[in-house]
């Protein structure tokens, strides 16, 4: 048996309020992340949702750790084309920030990220940052339930009153789920499995937040579409402060 | 991890409140057992809740998420809930996660349901 207070200390982040991001990655843009502050789906502005979504992977001959350890090491290559994720250690470890590049319906970029705080042999969670569609907690976990699942499981509150509008018009979920289905029947694929992705929701609170309504402040989505628009200037001031 | 499974003691001998005990290992598996607690209490009159979570030897990140899903649904039944008996690790995981903001946190059982009387 393993100390409890052990895992405490190694699994879980240290009490942290904001991301910390200060690489630059060239294939990617980075902005959205470093100085905000981590969510919690407690404190998020929108309806508050439990969807899972888990696929079965019968018959192979991996325990839920090695399928973790794998998942874990080839994380961003499962996410369908056009869409990364970066860790600043390269490794899933807690307190590890990620950049993430999102593309969306109609090819709009959106950058924003999360953190790593907890992560065990079996299982990682995300909490993603200020600005993110949702405000939350996304675990990722293998177990053995007479076949090896992946699972991922989101606790989530949309961020904004944007994100909570895409939700209700079935925008946000649509592309939510299509993401994640494709995701793990991407991780299926790896072990030559083929099959259909299980999911579930559960909405656990129905009120709206509307003290969290000065989080669109921060909304991801405007922020990377207007550093997209403004880049051609930005090219040309740092071309006349290089001159 | 501990591998000591989580085991809840619901009790209801004291007329004022509802009192639930959490011991073990709280994780992915819990879940179920919240949602039985929480058909429990729905068909209850309402009264405060007080949990000792001094028997938690350990939590995982899905065990974080059915906490607070409980927490949720239960502080939308119950109205307040107090909480009392928590490690010092188990305080930081509530301060950053802002499950604090769900249940009110005391040293003991006694300053737990002063505060829950007052909070209400």
């Amino acid at each position: 048996m393993i100390n409890p207070l052990n895992s405490f200390n190694t699994n879980w982040i240290k009490p942290v309020e904001k991301a910390v991001w200060n690489q630059n990655i060239p294939s990617a843009m980075n902005i959205n992340v470093d100085g905000r502050k981590i969510t919690s789906p407690i404190r998020g502005f929108g309806q508050m949702w439990l969807r899972t979504y888990r696929i079965a992977l019968p018959a192979i001959s991996h325990t839920p750790e090695e399928v973790m350890a794998l998942w874990k090491e080839k994380f961003s290559s499962f996410w369908q084309t056009g869409n990364s994720i970066y860790f600043t250690g390269g490794d899933i470890q807690p307190g590890e920030t990620c950049l993430i590049n999102l593309t969306l319906p109609g090819g709009i970029r959106l950058v924003t990220g999360a953190v790593v705080i907890y992560a065990d042999s079996t299982s990682f969670a995300l909490a993603t940052v200020q600005g993110h569609m949702f405000a939350g907690w996304i675990v990722f976990s293998c177990y053995q339930e007479g076949d090896v699942f992946a699972q991922t499981q989101a606790l989530v509150r949309p961020g904004d009153l944007f994100y909570e509008l895409s939700f209700r018009l079935g925008i946000g979920t649509a592309a939510e789920d299509r993401f994640w289905h494709q995701t793990l029947r991407n991780l299926a694929k790896y072990f030559h499995v083929e099959n259909t992705v299980q999911q579930t929701n559960l909405l656990v609170d129905s009120h709206i937040q509307w003290q969290y309504f000065p989080d669109l402040w921060y909304n991801a989505g405007i922020r990377s579409g207007v550093y997209l628009v403004t880049s051609p200037l930005r090219w040309l001031v740092n071309k006349f402060r290089k001159s | 991890m501990t591998d000591k499974p989580m085991r809840i003691s619901f009790g209801n001998s004291i007329a004022n409140r509802v009192l639930i005990e959490l011991q073990g290992f709280l994780s992915a598996q819990v879940g179920a057992q919240f949602q039985k607690l929480i058909e429990v209490i729905k068909g209850q009159p309402q009264k405060p809740v007080l949990i000792d979570f001094s028997g938690v030897e350990s939590i995982d990140g899905s065990g974080l998420i059915q906490l607070a899903v409980f927490l949720t649904q239960l502080k939308n039944i119950a109205g307040s809930i107090a909480g009392y008996g928590l490690a010092e690790p188990m305080r930081e995981i509530f301060a950053f996660s802002h499950i604090q903001d769900l249940v009110l946190i005391f040293p003991d059982e006694k300053a737990a349901l002063t505060g829950v009387y007052e909070e209400r």
